[in-house]
């Protein structure tokens, strides 16, 4: 299964940095990990309607491994392998679709069924932009965010897992809301 | 803004109250402000909860897709050349490096030794290194891209660039030399920092070299 515990975290980030270090064996098996970043890509495109088609993907493919090969020394091993190639697989592809002019349908469906709007009329747009604050953002704070939306916890287990309050963890969160905000929008970070 | 709605959106944000609330109606009313502040925080908020649900899903379904995807395939090769060279263009590796060239000379012997001759006139291995010469690392200005690679008859080259902002540009026309001067119009993207990358293709458009990325840093 993708979504793992932290320690398999930690064994990821072992493997990145042995990797990073050009060890052939850790070389091997982070190829084989993110191969995922293929398969995020056709899932997503055709989730959003087949945009692309196949010589697209592939070459999104190896754009995509050129930034994980990157970005490999900011990985920290906060989420596994996959989901950190997944979230620049995700952004990769909605650039590309964005520049090209070319709509994925249900962004939009998505957006309106969480209940809510877009930002600037243009979700995919507005989706590029949070991704693009998040990388703004600190490392803790994006933790946050994250335990919150993507691993869906509850504001007890978000205390348990950094080892604060509940209350604490709700407040260090909403900073960090406030600060995605005001990047998104274009507005200085630190205010609110 | 003032502490009292700070702590009125938090609550919301975290799921304490309602935005139907009486008490957080009557403050949209009150406040042009906190209306506005709040109606972001539930834009992102939407979009943050989209993404998690997205996210959840497609790592659920890549999970039990055993299907190869397009482009999967040249992952591993993609990997391995690039991790034993250094951003800067230099080996990171020689062992390393020397085994990949050592096989991917016997891999060429085989190759050749399987086909009796060279039907196409090109190779479709694994593509090897093209060298990128410069700019590489920290440079006054950028003037021209220079790489070394000996194309066959009929090939040409790609340059791609990867700003740090996370947007790239790739050359539309065809290459013909081992160097490129970039358009006026990148002039401004080039003072900062980016990374660079040179494809190189056979005559029927397969891809028969890479090289990079290199990472540059300008500073003028």
């Amino acid at each position: 299964m993708i979504l793992a515990g932290d320690s398999q975290h930690l064994g990821d980030l072992k493997l990145v940095k042995a990797a990073k270090c050009g060890d052939s064996s850790a070389v091997k098996d982070f190829a084989q990990r993110i191969k995922c970043a293929a398969k995020f890509l056709s899932i997503q495109n055709r989730r959003m309607g087949s945009p692309a088609n196949d010589e697209e993907l592939a070459d999104l493919a190896q754009d995509v491994v050129l930034v994980v090969l990157r970005k490999m020394g900011g990985y920290e091993g906060r989420g596994s392998i996959e989901s950190w190639v997944y979230r620049i697989a995700r952004l990769e592809l909605l650039v590309y679709l964005r520049e090209r002019g070319r709509r994925p349908a249900p962004v939009g469906d998505m957006l309106d069924a969480a209940g809510g709007g877009s930002p600037k009329g243009d979700e995919r747009f507005a989706i590029t932009v949070v991704h693009r604050a998040l990388a703004r953002l600190r490392p803790h704070e994006v933790e946050l965010v994250e335990l919150r939306h993507l691993e869906g916890l509850t504001w007890d287990k978000i205390g348990a897992r950094l080892d604060c309050p509940a209350n604490t963890a709700k407040t260090r969160y909403h900073r960090a809301l406030v600060k995605l905000q005001n990047y998104v929008h274009d507005r200085d970070g630190e205010d609110g | 803004m003032d502490a009292r709605h700070l702590e009125i959106l938090e609550r919301i944000a975290t799921g304490e109250l309602d935005r139907e609330d009486p008490a957080v109606v009557e403050l949209c009313r009150e406040s042009e402000e906190f209306r506005a502040r709040l109606a972001e925080q539930s834009e992102l908020l939407a979009v943050l909860e989209a993404e998690g649900g997205e996210e959840r899903e497609v790592l659920a379904l890549a999970a039990e897709d055993d299907s190869a995807a397009p482009g999967e395939d040249r992952i591993p090769t993609l990997v391995l050349e690039s991790l034993v060279v250094e951003p800067g263009g230099r080996r990171r590796s020689v062992w390393v490096r020397t085994v990949l060239v050592a096989a991917a000379v016997v891999a060429l012997l085989v190759l050749q030794w399987s086909r009796g001759t060279d039907e196409g006139g090109e190779t479709l291995l694994g593509p090897p290194g093209v060298e990128l010469l410069e700019p590489v690392g920290e440079v006054e200005r950028v003037a021209a891209f220079r790489w070394d690679y000996d194309l066959p008859p009929g090939g040409w080259f790609q340059l791609t660039l990867r700003f740090d902002d996370g947007t790239s540009f790739k050359t539309s026309s065809r290459i013909m030399r081992a160097e490129w001067k970039p358009e006026p119009d990148l002039g401004e993207r080039l003072s900062a920092g980016f990374a660079w990358e040179v494809t190189g293709f056979g005559p029927t458009g397969s891809v028969v070299a890479r090289g990079g990325p290199a990472r540059v840093d300008a500073s003028y």
